[in-house]
């Protein structure tokens, strides 16, 4: 296998947008290509992700794309893994890199969800759980996030301070953002008032319906030297899968498949979770981060709320989580979540992350979560001379 | 929709599911077998919705429940009568009490 690097990212401003998905992820690849310093005909194929692009009237994005970046007649191709649509992207145009197929890979993602009402976007969301067997049964995806609350908390005395811990620190970070959605400083006050989603789930637990899109250029190694003095390898890309539905699962505690996708990265990468030095991780409700940190492995099983009150995934604590604010803060615009993670632990990694950096930051970790957990992709970006 | 509540079990090993399938998760056995459920069970976990979906528009807050059944696999439940957190514990006991179109309505019992 030939080794993989980043060598180009660029994600737009999160939040509410005038223009359409096509025209955001176009707009966002031109800026990850520049920011490779290469023009759009060095791409060899392109990987989009825009998994409701049906809500736009408009499927079959790729070709749209990549004629309007003036590069009709390189293949596209779209891959659909619900919220982790464009870390299946990325997983796809590594493998194609790595095995020789192509030098350098385009991959983008974008949603544009503001046009809907609450109900009709939740209505949307829903399709990501088994329609048939969940949201036929009146629950939503917070509600499915918010029963595996309800377990947690039963089985490990995980608290509604604990679960507020992890928004108050995201929406701090996003503050700290300029790209991100919600860009407001959240108190204990404020998040015991907001109104009740899904039980337990609060407003503020919850990340918001968001329009945006990011991008990410992919080159061979030898493509990267070429390029950059100093390369972000992929260590590790790896993907794992979950029961669908939550029901059918042992342990509603957790995600199988992203513990299992953590240890088989780990294992490639030829290093531990100790060693990671800035995690990006997949908080699309606030216990979905308590679940992160615990199935990747940065703590105990039954820590994660602990660890999460008392600062320890603060930016310097033991292991900063989120950042960029999060999915929580940064926004959750879909299929746009898997390619910003990667936009901002490049920064990171190159020391650009401006007042939101983590000092020295070497080893980084992208896990991204697709629904409930049916689909998960774990990355390791590691910086190298 | 036929009445009352059914899931499928592997003749080999006995693992069940309530969701659709055609070979078992636990052993790889194919051909499970239909059986009807005596409809008792203990909740897993539950959730209350206050933000519904289109087809629940008129409805909420409801609960939502993970429920263990008593034949040994779990399913998804309404409880359109539980309407807050404070009337619902995990491991409370409930019973199948009939269908709205696709949903399974369960009721405390
Ligand atoms: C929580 C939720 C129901 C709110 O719905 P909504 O349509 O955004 O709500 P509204 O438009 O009425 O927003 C009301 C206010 O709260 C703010 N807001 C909305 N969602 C927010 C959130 N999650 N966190 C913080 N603030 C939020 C809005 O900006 C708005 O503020 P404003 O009046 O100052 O503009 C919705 O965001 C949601 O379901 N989120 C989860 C999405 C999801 O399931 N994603 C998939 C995960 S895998
Ligand atoms: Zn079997």
């Amino acid at each position: 296998m030939r080794g993989v690097c980043v060598v180009g990212t660029a994600m737009s401003r999160f939040g509410k947008m005038s223009e359409s998905a096509r025209e955001s992820m176009t707009m966002t690849s031109m800026k990850a290509i520049e920011d490779a310093g290469l023009s759009p005909g060095d791409i060899g194929a392109a990987f989009y992700s825009n998994a409701f692009g049906v809500a736009e009237r408009q499927l079959h994005i790729g070709p749209l794309i990549n004629s309007a970046l003036g590069i009709g007649d390189r293949p596209s191709i779209a891959i659909e893994s619900a919220c982790s649509s464009s870390s299946a992207a990325i997983n796809e145009a590594y493998a194609h890199i790595a095995a020789g197929l192509e030098d350098i890979c385009l991959v983008a993602g974008g949603e544009k969800l503001s046009h809907l009402s609450t109900m009709e976007a939740t209505t949307y969301f829903a399709m990501g759980s088994d329609y048939t067997y969940e949201a036929s049964n009146g629950v939503t995806f917070p509600g499915l996030y918010a029963s595996m609350a309800v377990a947690h908390m039963n089985r490990y005395g995980t608290t509604q301070e604990m679960l507020a811990s992890v928004a108050i620190k995201n929406h701090s970070n996003a503050l700290l953002n300029p790209l991100a959605h919600l860009r407001k400083k959240l108190t204990m006050e404020a998040y015991k008032e907001s109104p009740v989603v899904a039980y337990p789930l609060h407003l503020y637990d919850c990340c918001p319906f968001s329009d945006g899109s990011a991008a990410v250029v992919l080159a061979s190694e030898e493509k990267a030297r070429e390029l950059k003095d100093e390369i972000v390898r992929i260590e590790a890309s790896e993907r794992a899968g979950t029961a669908a539905t939550l029901q059918d699962r042992r342990d509603m505690t957790g995600i199988e498949g992203a513990a299992v996708a953590s240890k088989r990265a780990f294992a490639r990468a030829g290093m531990d979770a100790a060693e990671v030095d800035v995690a990006e991780v997949h908080d699309c409700f606030t216990i979905a981060e308590i679940m992160a940190i615990e199935d990747i492995g940065f703590f105990r099983k039954g820590e994660g709320g602990r660890a999460s009150v008392e600062g320890e995934t603060a930016i310097g604590g033991r292991i900063p989580v989120n950042p960029s604010g999060g999915l929580k803060g940064k926004g959750h615009p879909v299929s746009a979540t898997g390619a910003a993670q990667f936009h901002e632990l490049y920064e990171q990694l190159l020391g650009k992350a401006g007042r939101r950096q983590v000092d020295g930051a070497e080893v980084a970790l992208a896990h991204n979560i697709g629904a409930t957990g049916g689909s998960c992709t774990v990355h390791i970006l590691r910086r190298r001379r | 929709m036929e009445e009352g509540i059914f899931a499928l079990r592997c003749g080999k090993c006995g693992w069940m599911t309530a969701t659709y399938a055609v070979a078992c998760a636990s052993c790889g056995t194919g051909g499970l077998e239909r059986v009807r459920l005596k409809g008792d069970g203990r909740v897993l976990s539950f959730t209350i919705l206050n933000v519904p979906t289109e087809e629940f528009a008129q409805d909420a807050p409801y609960a939502y429940a993970v429920i263990d059944m008593n034949e040994g696999c779990s399913t998804s439940g309404w409880m359109p009568s539980v309407r807050s957190a404070g009337d619902i514990e995990v491991g409370d006991s409930v019973r199948f009490s009939g269908r709205r179109g696709r949903a399974s309505i369960f009721v405390k019992s």
